[in-house]
């Protein structure tokens, strides 16, 4: 009798074991499975530039702010008030160096993406209110106005604009995420330089193949990420990107992608598995005892 | 045995916590998962010239159809689970190193299967993709795991002492 009660409470302290390696593993399985951009290590990045960052005004960078191939010697303004970085400055170290290197997969990623729709020759501010989708634009795209992008409830929406030269907007010029989305889930690939005029707002991330340039007010909620050439900013950029759970491309070209992460094993067939292993070692050895 | 639950647990926990780290990711994680997606699209390219790896993307010239492989998504996982098993059974270091080697060739082979018939399958149906992401390759990747762990368990020298529920002391123990 007494040798049940021990080994029951054995059993028991025993499951409590299983089940606590389970939760554990779950948990931080969940984590590991958060979805990730196509970024890759631009992500904690507000600013990148190849030859030169510029502060031309007073003007906040909120975010890692990196240049790669040139160095410190080629960041001007930053990180003296009034141009002020929260964040890291990687100067030509090897953060940058990857960050650049992942930024030319990034752009590349974006120029293989099929087109929902060409909007060539046409003001994004006349195209009226656009669902997640990839738009296309030969040559430049301009904005004068509003753009308004409806995420349609999905937090993890997705919408990136490729355009084959220039992105301008007019002073003024603002882009908004309704219905749930974020800015983070918006796209720029522009084929050679971005301009943003006086007091336009955009929102997104900036992936110029050259250059990026923010005139006197603007800014950015997301990322200004310049390949060959140099960002130079009057105006404010910030990385509002960290919690954002999608990958940036449009779902219906990532099946799983958004919200859903499916990765490997699930949290629960973590913890099966895991309970699993543990149990058949735990029965080894026993059997190996006897 | 409690040792090896407790050990076992601890490892567990460890290891998933280090992988999560930024430098861990970056040094590791992130440059392994751009890895996977090369290897599963050169093996595609083989008889398929419509595949390209961007990154971690997978992408159809084709179509335009693509798969991201996340952190999650990358065989690292489980190849921990199995990892920590390993370091935590009582077992000569020796066989622990031919188990782990043989593990992690096990869950990645495996893995870049699941990738490149993920691949096809959601091309031709979301919901076969679904489905098979969800449910099949799943149930495949812990049966790879488990199996890799009872023949290992099988495999290993009766001599141990494991009736003290300790592990050897010294790598030639066995």
């Amino acid at each position: 009798m007494n040798l049940d009660f021990v080994s029951a409470s054995r059993a028991s302290r025993q499951a409590r074991v299983f089940l606590a390696i389970g939760a554990v593993a779950a948990g931080l399985a969940s984590q590991s499975a958060l979805a990730q951009t196509y970024l890759g290590t631009n992500q904690p990045f507000a600013v990148m530039g190849a030859t030169a960052v510029t502060c031309v005004v007073a003007s906040a960078v909120s975010g890692d702010l990196g240049i790669s191939p040139n160095g410190a010697a080629s960041i001007t303004g930053y990180p003296v008030p009034p141009c002020t970085v929260t964040g890291t400055i990687h100067a030509a170290d090897g953060v940058a160096l990857t960050a650049q290197t992942d930024l030319v997969t990034a752009y590349n990623t974006l120029s293989s993406l099929s087109c929902t729709a060409n909007l060539s020759g046409q003001d994004l501010g006349t195209v009226g209110v656009l669902i997640p989708g990839v738009y296309c634009f030969n040559s430049s795209a301009q904005l004068t106005g509003a753009l308004i992008l409806d995420a349609g409830g999905d937090p993890n929406a997705a919408f990136v604009f490729k355009i084959g030269s220039t992105l301008t907007t007019a002073a003024g010029a603002s882009v908004s995420v309704i219905n749930g989305g974020s800015a983070c889930g918006v796209s720029w690939r522009v084929g050679s330089s971005a301009t943003l005029g006086t007091t336009t707002a955009l929102l997104g991330n900036i992936v110029a193949l050259t250059s990026i340039t923010g005139n006197t007010g603007s800014s950015v909620g997301g990322r200004a990420l310049a390949r060959n050439g140099a960002v130079t900013l009057s105006g404010n950029v910030d990385n509002i990107c960290g919690a954002y759970g999608g990958t940036g491309i449009p779902a219906g070209l990532v099946p799983g992608g958004g919200s859903k992460a499916v990765p490997t094993l699930s949290q629960w067939a973590m913890i099966l598995l895991a309970v699993l292993l543990a149990l058949i070692g735990y029965l080894a050895m026993r059997r190996k005892s006897r | 045995m409690t040792r090896f639950l407790l050990l076992f647990a601890a490892l567990l926990v460890g290891l998933l916590a280090a992988e999560l780290t930024p430098p861990l990711q970056r040094a590791v994680v992130e440059p392994w998962t751009a890895l996977l997606a090369r290897a599963s699209v050169a093996l595609v390219t083989l008889f398929d010239s419509h595949a390209a790896a961007s990154g971690k993307v997978i992408l159809s010239t084709a179509n335009g159809f693509a798969i991201s492989i996340e952190a999650g998504c990358n065989g690292v996982e489980a190849a921990i689970v199995l990892i920590s098993a390993m370091l935590a059974f009582p077992a000569p270091w020796k066989h622990r190193a031919i188990g782990i080697l043989a593990g992690l060739l096990a869950v990645q082979l495996l893995n870049v299967v699941r990738v490149i018939s993920l691949f096809y399958l959601g091309q031709w149906s979301t919901r076969a993709f679904e489905w098979a992401h969800l449910y099949v390759w799943q149930g495949l990747i812990m049966l790879d795991v488990l199996i890799v762990w009872l023949v290992w368990i099988r495999t290993l020298p009766t001599a141990a002492p494991f009736a003290a529920g300790v592990a050897p002391r010294t790598a030639g123990a066995s």
